[in-house]
């Protein structure tokens, strides 16, 4: 057991994950399948978000937890394990998307690959959905595809941004640690974000659609 | 179309920034009692928050694709593979970095026997030899062996006798040499004249081959033998330059 400083030793108290990890660092195997279990579906809902494909996403989420079990020897805690973690999970995306920027590959549009209809700007597949689609699920799937193309428009540190303060729940101070840039900027960064998620997606946000309805996350089940 | 335009902004970018870090609770004190104050008085402010926190509920409706089943599995077989083709770059790496260990000790050893022995071996000798008939003097080094690294005691040991053995020689040989030089001398200054006296004090204070030359040119002069007829064991014989050893008759 290698000793640990101060701060250290506070993370470890505070954080049951940051203890988690330490277990790794000591090759405890069975604390790694702890953490691969703990947090695989919150590391595939972000990944899949900046990378827009559950596939890569999968593969990208086992790279991660490669990268964290090789850097096991060289963990000292000194933040939340989760701020490590999704930093991790940061570089290992950036990486993917560079790489996918140097070999593009054609990909269908997800309203097109669903619908097999013509791609539409989410205000225009809107009202679509909200106007021939009765069936409740539906229009909920719907609305998911117009939220996430609305995402797939910001650029990726302002979706990492968003998706980290949205489903994470990490403060502006812990998204800059990920990001690698001062909370300032993240404060900037996230203002821009919502105000350009705001303006593709006024038309419902005018609409009572969602005082109609209470909104629920739909859970995309798994491929076996 | 028209209606789906963005309204132009009320608010400043300023504004705007602190009412986003408003809803996520990540205002001071200070700068939340202005967004509050802002909200209170101005209806723009009140409408663009209330937009704002029904585009962010809107997030909500995103999938959240969940991992496969298998997946913990499969990360922890990919990772067992991993850990192989580690261990054995580590096995190849830890073969290099060994091989590479040798070769720095060697590398240094090598170097510090060397600088041991450089500093540490004899100085060169300087052998005047005395002129077995009408030969001049030269100064000339002991043609000692070149020294060579070797690592076994025995062999350094051998090599400190060697270099003992001549350094006495040599001490001898200069003792003989000086002998010579003061009887020629003594007998040539019973014949130079005064000038020649000058020029050869002159080059005595000097020392060396000059003076030794002008001498032996004097006794040359005055028919004064460079060899003692009467020293016993002969002359000081030819320097082997090969070997360094006085092969002379009395040696």
């Amino acid at each position: 057991m290698q000793l640990l400083g101060k701060t250290s030793q506070a993370f470890a108290v505070q954080d049951p994950d940051v203890r988690l990890m330490l277990r790794v660092r000591n090759e405890d195997q069975a604390a790694f399948q702890e953490l691969v279990a703990k947090y695989q579906h919150r590391l595939i809902g972000i990944l899949s978000h900046l990378c827009g494909s559950s596939d890569e996403a999968e593969d990208l989420a086992q790279e991660v937890f490669l990268r964290v079990y090789r850097a096991r020897a060289d963990y000292h805690p000194q933040a939340k394990f989760s701020t490590w973690f999704f930093t991790i999970a940061n570089n290992v995306a950036l990486n993917a998307l560079r790489r996918k920027r140097r070999k593009p590959s054609y990909q269908l549009d997800p309203l097109v690959s669903q619908s097999g209809t013509q791609s539409a700007r989410p205000e225009e597949s809107l009202v679509h959905a909200t106007s021939t689609e009765p069936d409740r699920r539906m229009r909920h799937q719907e609305l998911a595809r117009v939220v996430e193309l609305a995402l797939s428009q910001l650029n990726e540190r302002q979706r990492l941004a968003v998706v980290l303060n949205k489903f994470e729940e990490m403060s502006y101070e812990e998204i800059a640690t990920v990001i690698g840039i001062s909370a300032k900027a993240v404060k900037s960064l996230l203002s821009r974000a919502r105000t350009q998620l705001r303006d593709i997606l006024r038309t419902y946000v005018e609409t009572e659609l969602m005082d109609d309805s209470q909104v629920a996350p739909i859970i995309m089940e798994p491929n076996p | 179309m028209s209606a789906m335009q963005p309204n132009k902004p009320k608010l400043t970018p300023q504004e705007q920034e602190n009412l986003t870090a408003y809803l996520d609770h990540e205002l001071d004190d200070a700068g939340a009692e202005q967004v509050t104050a802002a909200l209170s008085r101005r209806p723009e402010v009140r409408k663009e928050a209330e937009t704002l926190r029904k585009t962010w509920e809107m997030l909500d409706y995103l999938p959240r694709p969940l991992a496969p089943k298998s997946f913990t599995e499969h990360t922890l077989t990919r990772l067992s593979a991993t850990k192989g083709i580690l261990l054995q770059q580590g096995m190849k790496w830890r073969r290099y970095a060994i091989a590479g260990w040798a070769a720095c000790l060697v590398t240094a050893a090598a170097s510090g026997f060397w600088f041991t022995y450089s500093f540490n071996r004899e100085p060169d000798v300087v052998e005047v030899q005395a002129p077995e008939t009408d030969v001049i003097p030269v100064l000339e080094k002991s043609p000692g062996e070149a020294p060579k690294t070797t690592t076994t005691e025995t062999k350094l040991a051998k090599k400190d006798a060697n270099a003992q053995q001549r350094i006495q020689d040599a001490q001898r040989r200069n003792e003989r040499l000086a002998k010579q030089f003061n009887r020629l001398f003594a007998e040539v200054r019973k014949k130079y004249n005064e000038e020649e006296e000058d020029r050869l004090i002159k080059l005595s204070r000097k020392g060396g081959l000059p003076y030794m030359a002008a001498l032996i040119e004097l006794a040359k002069k005055y028919d004064v033998p460079l060899v003692d007829p009467n020293e016993s064991g002969g002359t000081p014989g030819k320097n082997n330059k090969k070997t360094g050893k006085n092969t002379s008759p009395g040696e």
